[in-house]
């Protein structure tokens, strides 16, 4: 029993660290000078911190950085505030319509972005929200997947909760944000990991929209600088990646008990 | 009173719902009818639209690279979505299995490369795939082969950027099955030990058919995410070499954003939508469950 034990642990631990290699190829390459990438070595022959200092200068990374930051917090807020309303309203209220307001939320499952890119980039473009941040924030906003995660979390919480909030007179505002949004953590918190990420790392929407390295965010600025400049190869690129990279991994190292607990919930 | 009350809670009801409902109003459903109108129509970003009924429809049909770029997005689908579904799905029994320790790990490291960006997957896997010092090149060499320039090659361009993106989004996969599997009562398989069932019988009895609904949420989450390819393209070989890996929403991209012909791109992406429909609409049956 034992030994069967740690031959089945040894074999999923060695899979797993097959699986890193190449974000550990990713971080190793990114403090070596373009010899050593060159002659494939997996030990930098010294630790060269020339190519965080290229990125840093000659891109505009800190920049790009900080639009990511304002793009992926402002969304996500967004997605919550709009998102906890609606969930309460359509998770623990009772009135005419409700059934048709949700499955009216639910039909953005139906509209995937690509399919409506080019008429939301013309209406952006009407409203002057092309080549603004605000053109990537406010769309992110209606998220059904959150309206949903919510609405089907909170209705999950005993009513006793709610009526005994009420016996004390209680507002429905009170309601929503002493009682229910407490117990909703878990989806709270799914919510804000899914999006915060998905609105982070988006590629196509802010390639489609910004038309100023000004205005990049991280993934589109990468990219570009990939492209653009001799000097940035192998190791400066590496680089980059590893600053655009860090945030989110402890974003998600810090998080991850609850995003699986949250999952369960979908799933379930 | 009471039905004062109640009309009070139900305006509040529809009060609480309205921010939502305006938003995805004015950037879902309004972009989406505008989406429908615009098949219609040829639609430069200059001058005026002009209206000219089933066009679109016509020449994209009769357009070669469109054919090709729907084949690409097909090969693509098909190369991802199966390993995407049963690896993962191997992979969560693995880290669920009783006998495994070091859990948290196992799952921190296979979701891990899901968190981090297209930019940064693709450029690190481009140094990866590179013919001359990337992972795959010294491997070659140390069993004596000439390396393969993966990128560069029409045969392996496609199941190179597959590799990458299965890599890339397996972890998502694991835990929506890591989590199918934990609702499993653990009694179900102590009973079948007490009747003496093998590990296969409880992996072909008990694990698989209780995870039914998973599978099907998985695969058709899968399917959409492949139908949608587009970045892993545009960076690692912007649709080359010759086309090859040209698929659809890339030839979109092109066609609407670079010649800025917006009508017929609304129709191939009207094209594209109708294909995901289907699926989408499983999407929410499948997520809504049996309660409704």
């Amino acid at each position: 029993m034992k030994i069967k034990t740690l031959i089945i642990t040894i074999v999923a631990l060695g899979l797993a660290v097959v699986y890193l290699v190449p974000v550990i190829w990713m971080g190793l390459s990114s403090f070596m000078d373009e010899k050593d990438i060159l002659a494939s070595k997996w030990i930098p022959s010294k630790v060269h911190l020339e190519n965080y200092k290229i990125v840093l200068h000659r891109a505009k990374i800190s920049r790009w950085f900080t639009n990511s930051l304002i793009t992926a917090s402002l969304g996500t807020l967004g997605v919550l505030g709009v998102g906890i309303f609606a969930g309460y309203s359509l998770g623990r209220m009772r009135y005419p319509g409700r059934r048709i307001l949700f499955f009216f939320a639910l039909s953005g499952f139906m509209i995937p972005i690509q399919g409506i890119m080019i008429p939301l980039y013309l209406m952006l473009k009407r409203f002057g929200l092309v080549n603004n941040l605000l053109g990537l924030i406010l769309p992110a906003w209606p998220s059904s997947l959150a309206v949903f995660v919510l609405s089907q979390f909170m209705r999950e919480i005993p009513i006793e909760f709610e009526e005994a909030a009420r016996m004390d007179g209680a507002s429905e505002l009170q309601i929503l944000f002493k009682v229910i949004l407490p117990m909703s953590l878990p989806a709270i918190i799914t919510v804000t990991v899914f999006h915060f990420t998905a609105i982070w790392n988006d590629f196509l929407w802010p390639l489609i929209i910004m038309t100023s390295d000004d205005m990049y965010t991280l993934p589109v600025g990468l990219v570009t600088l990939a492209g653009s400049d001799v000097n940035i190869r192998y190791g400066p690129i590496m680089a980059a990646n590893v600053i655009a990279s860090l945030p989110i991994i402890i974003v998600y190292v810090f998080f991850q008990r609850y995003l699986a607990r949250g999952f369960i919930m979908e799933v379930k | 009173m009471i039905v004062l009350k109640k009309r009070r809670h139900a305006f509040l009801g529809y009060l609480f719902f309205l921010p939502f409902g305006i938003f995805f109003i004015i950037f879902r459903i309004i972009p989406f009818f505008e989406s429908v109108r615009m098949v219609f129509y040829k639609w430069d970003i200059l001058g005026t639209p002009k209206f000219v009924k089933f066009l679109n429809f016509k020449k994209m049909f009769s357009d070669p690279t469109f054919w090709s770029s729907l084949a690409h997005t097909f090969y693509f689908t098909l190369l991802t979505v199966p390993p995407l579904v049963i690896l993962a799905f191997l992979i969560a029994v693995l880290i669920n299995s009783r006998r495994v320790r070091g859990k948290d790990f196992l799952r921190t490291a296979f979701y891990l490369p899901f968190t981090l960006s297209i930019s940064v997957v693709c450029l690190t896997w481009g140094m990866i795939y590179n013919p001359h010092f990337g992972i795959f090149a010294q491997i070659f060499e140390f069993f004596g082969a000439q390396p393969i320039n993966w990128l560069g090659d029409s045969r392996w361009a496609m199941p190179a950027i597959a590799l990458t993106t299965i890599w890339w989004t397996i972890g998502f996969n694991i835990v929506l099955y890591l989590a199918g599997l934990q609702q499993i009562p653990p009694s179900y398989y102590e009973a079948a030990e007490l009747d003496g069932a093998t590990g296969f019988q409880k992996m072909f009895y008990i694990t698989i058919p209780l995870l039914k609904r998973v599978h099907a949420l998985v695969t058709v989450l899968q399917i959409l995410a492949s139908l949608q390819i587009f970045g892993q393209v545009f960076i690692m070989t912007s649709g080359g070499p010759a086309g090859k890996t040209r698929v659809l929403l890339l030839y979109i991209y092109e066609k609407g954003f670079r010649y800025f012909k917006m009508g017929y791109a609304q129709t191939m992406a009207f094209f594209l939508f109708l294909t995901m429909i289907a699926f989408a609409y499983l999407q929410i049956r499948l997520m809504m469950g049996k309660e409704r």
